[in-house]
C-alpha cells in the first residue's frame, strides 16, 4: 500500500515536471531544426516528433525540451520582483499597436568592438575594465579587436553629425546623453541586432570628460535598446541623470542577465514575459 | 511550351485508360491548335472530344528538343516545408500562389571592384560548393562584366541596379521571363557602412545568393542557422534540410515554373499512376 502511494506521488511529480516542459512557453517557442537520425542517441529516438525520409538518410526533429540546469538559471534570473518589474518598463521597446505585443531587442551575434584610433588609450582601457563583468552574462559575448574589418561594432569619432539634443520644449546641454553622441544598430526581421556604430562628436564636445560617460551609457543601452529614464536615480546606465562610476552597477548587470537569459527564437513580447514569469513563480518556489 | 508539358503528363493517363498494352502501341493526343501548327492533315489518326476540347490522335509526338525525367518521389513532410519556401503567395487569402522561379542558364557572376578579395574568395568557395552539389544548377565566376548575368556589388561600387533599396544592409534583385518563370538576371547589393565586418559581408552575400536562386520565402519557423530562415545567426550553414530544399528546387523530376496548385496536382497524379501501375511518370523538359 505504502509503495503504491509512493509510486502515485512520484508519478504525479513526474507528470507535473513533464507538463511544465510540454506547456512551457520557452520550451515550445523554438524554431524547427532537423538533424540526421545518425546523430542522435537511442534514448533521444523517443523524442522524435517529425521525420523526413531521404534516399540515404532520415532527418528527424526532436521535441523541444528545457533541461533542469536552464530552468534553474531562468529561476535565478527572474527571482527578484523589483528587477522584473522595472525590466518590463525598460526592455519592451519594440513598439506594436497593442501594449502587450511590444517586444524586446537582443544581439544574437557576438559583439566585436573596434575603437576609432582617435580615442585615447586610457579611455579605451577604462571602458574595457568597466564592462569586464559582462563576460559573466550568459548568451552575451563582447570582445575587442584592433582590426576594423573584424569588428561588427564600431565606436567612432564622428564630426559634424550630431548637435545638442532638442525636443519641442527645450534644447539640452552637451552633457545630455544623446547630445553630440548617438548609436545606430542593424537588425534582422526578428528584432535581433548583428551590427552597430556608436558615434561621438569628440571635437565639438567642450567637456572631454563626457566622452567616456557617453560611451559607457550608449554602449550599454545599445545592448538591448533599453528605455532611458529619470526614475532610476544616478547609478543606472539607463538613467538620464547617471553619474559616472568606475564599476558597473549590480542592478544594470542583473538587467542584462535577465535580458539575455535566453536568445529568443521569436519575438519575445510583454505578454510572453508575463506568462513565463507567472509559470516560473510556481515552479521555482 | 507549357501546354506541351501538361499534355505529356496527361497522356499516360489517357492511354492507360484506353489501352492496357501500352508498351506495344503508343499513340498521342494533342490539341487542335498544336496539330495545326506542327502536323499535316494526313498525320491525323482520329480524334476524341474531352471536356469540350477536340484532341487529335497522332502516331508520334513532335517534341521540341529536351529531356524526359522520371518523377521524383518526396516525403510529404518535406514537401510541406518546400512549398512554404518555393511558392510566393499572391495575397494572404489566395488559394493558389505565384509560380516558382528558377535558373536554367548558367549563373555567371561578376564581382564589383570594391568587394574585398577576402570576401570574394569566401563567397566563391560557397558558390563552388553549391555548383558541385546541386544538379541542374550551374554557377561560374567571370572576370568581365559583359560576360555576366549576375552582379555582386557594394555601396562603394558603381550601382549596377537601382532596384535594391539603399537603406537596406543587403538585398537582391532578380528578373525572370514571365512565360517560363526562368530567372535570367541577378544582382546582390551589400552596404558596407552597415555590414561592418568582412564576416558579415560574406554571410549576407551568401544569404542573398540563396534567396535569389528561387525567389524563396524566408521561413519564420526554421532555425536561424538555416539559410532559408528569416533571422540572423552567426552560425549560418547549409543544413541537411537546406541542401534537400535547394536540390529539390532544381530537380527535374517534377515540372518547373508552376504554381503550388499545379505542383500539388502533379504529385497527386504521379503518385496515383505509380500506385495503380507501378510505373513512374516522366516529365518532359524542353531545352
Amino acid at each position: 500500500m505504502t509503495m503504491k502511494i509512493i509510486k502515485t506521488i512520484s508519478l504525479l511529480i513526474s507528470c507535473t515536471f513533464n507538463m511544465f516542459s510540454q506547456d512551457d512557453i520557452i520550451a515550445q517557442d523554438v524554431r524547427v531544426e532537423f538533424i540526421s537520425i545518425k546523430q542522435i542517441s537511442d534514448t533521444d529516438k523517443s523524442k522524435i516528433i517529425e521525420t523526413i525520409y531521404k534516399k540515404n538518410d532520415t532527418l528527424v526533429r526532436l521535441k523541444p525540451e528545457i533541461n533542469k540546469d536552464d530552468l534553474d538559471y531562468f529561476c535565478n534570473c527572474f527571482k527578484t520582483d523589483s528587477i522584473t518589474r522595472i525590466y518590463q518598463i525598460l526592455a519592451f521597446t519594440h513598439k506594436r499597436k497593442r501594449h502587450d505585443d511590444n517586444s524586446i531587442n537582443q544581439w544574437n551575434s557576438n559583439v566585436v568592438v573596434y575603437f576609432d584610433k582617435f580615442f585615447e588609450k586610457k579611455t579605451i582601457d577604462k571602458f574595457k575594465l568597466f564592462f569586464k563583468p559582462l563576460n559573466k552574462i550568459k548568451n552575451l559575448h563582447v570582445s575587442y579587436t584592433k582590426k576594423i574589418k573584424d569588428a561588427n561594432y564600431h565606436i567612432l569619432n564622428s564630426k559634424n553629425t550630431i548637435k545638442n539634443y532638442e525636443n519641442n520644449d527645450s534644447i539640452y546641454s552637451e552633457s545630455f546623453l544623446t547630445s553630440k553622441a548617438t548609436y545606430k544598430l542593424v537588425n534582422d526581421n526578428n528584432n535581433k541586432y548583428y551590427s552597430g556604430k556608436l558615434l561621438i562628436d569628440v571635437d565639438s564636445l567642450k567637456d572631454k570628460s563626457l566622452i567616456l560617460k557617453k560611451m559607457k551609457q550608449l554602449f550599454f543601452i545599445s545592448l538591448g535598446q533599453f528605455q532611458t529614464n529619470y526614475f532610476l536615480g544616478t547609478k543606472s546606465l539607463t538613467s538620464i541623470n547617471y553619474i559616472e562610476t568606475n564599476r558597473i552597477n549590480s542592478f544594470d548587470l542583473m538587467l542584462l542577465k535577465l535580458h539575455y537569459f535566453k536568445i529568443h527564437d521569436f519575438n519575445f513580447t510583454r505578454r510572453k514575459f508575463r506568462i513565463l514569469k507567472s509559470k516560473l513563480k510556481k515552479h521555482c518556489s | 511550351m507549357k501546354h506541351m508539358i501538361i499534355l505529356i503528363i496527361l497522356f499516360p493517363i489517357l492511354a492507360l485508360g484506353q489501352n492496357k498494352s501500352l508498351s506495344h502501341y503508343k499513340s498521342y493526343y494533342i490539341s487542335k491548335k498544336q496539330f495545326e501548327e506542327k502536323f499535316q492533315k494526313k498525320d491525323s489518326l482520329g480524334f476524341i472530344v474531352k471536356d469540350n476540347d477536340t484532341l487529335i490522335k497522332v502516331n508520334s509526338l513532335k517534341r521540341p528538343k529536351g529531356v524526359s525525367v522520371a518523377y521524383e518521389r518526396k516525403d510529404s513532410t518535406f514537401l510541406e516545408y518546400y512549398k512554404k519556401i518555393a511558392f510566393q503567395s499572391i495575397h494572404k487569402d489566395s488559394a493558389d500562389t505565384k509560380p516558382m522561379k528558377y535558373w536554367k542558364k548558367t549563373i555567371k557572376i561578376y564581382f564589383g571592384k570594391h568587394i574585398s578579395k577576402k570576401v570574394k574568395n569566401k563567397v566563391v568557395s560557397f558558390i563552388n560548393e553549391i555548383d558541385s552539389r546541386v544538379d541542374s544548377l550551374s554557377i561560374s565566376v567571370v572576370k568581365k562584366l559583359e560576360n555576366s548575368n549576375y552582379i555582386i556589388f557594394n555601396n562603394e561600387d558603381y550601382q549596377y541596379s537601382e532596384n535594391i533599396s539603399r537603406n537596406k544592409a543587403s538585398g537582391y534583385y532578380i528578373r525572370w521571363q514571365n512565360s517560363s518563370n526562368r530567372i535570367y538576371k541577378g544582382y546582390i547589393r551589400i552596404n558596407i557602412d552597415k555590414l561592418l565586418s568582412e564576416k558579415l559581408q560574406v554571410q549576407k552575400i551568401k544569404e542573398q545568393f540563396i534567396g535569389s536562386l528561387g525567389w524563396f520565402n524566408l521561413s519564420d519557423e526554421l532555425s536561424c542557422t538555416s539559410y532559408f530562415s528569416n533571422c540572423h545567426s552567426d552560425n549560418k550553414r547549409m543544413t541537411e534540410l537546406d541542401w534537400e530544399l535547394l536540390k529539390y528546387h532544381y530537380s527535374y523530376g517534377i515540372c518547373k515554373g508552376t504554381t503550388k496548385n499545379i505542383f500539388e496536382e502533379q504529385h497527386r497524379i504521379a503518385k496515383e499512376i505509380y500506385s495503380k501501375t507501378n510505373h513512374r511518370m516522366s516529365f518532359f523538359h524542353p531545352y
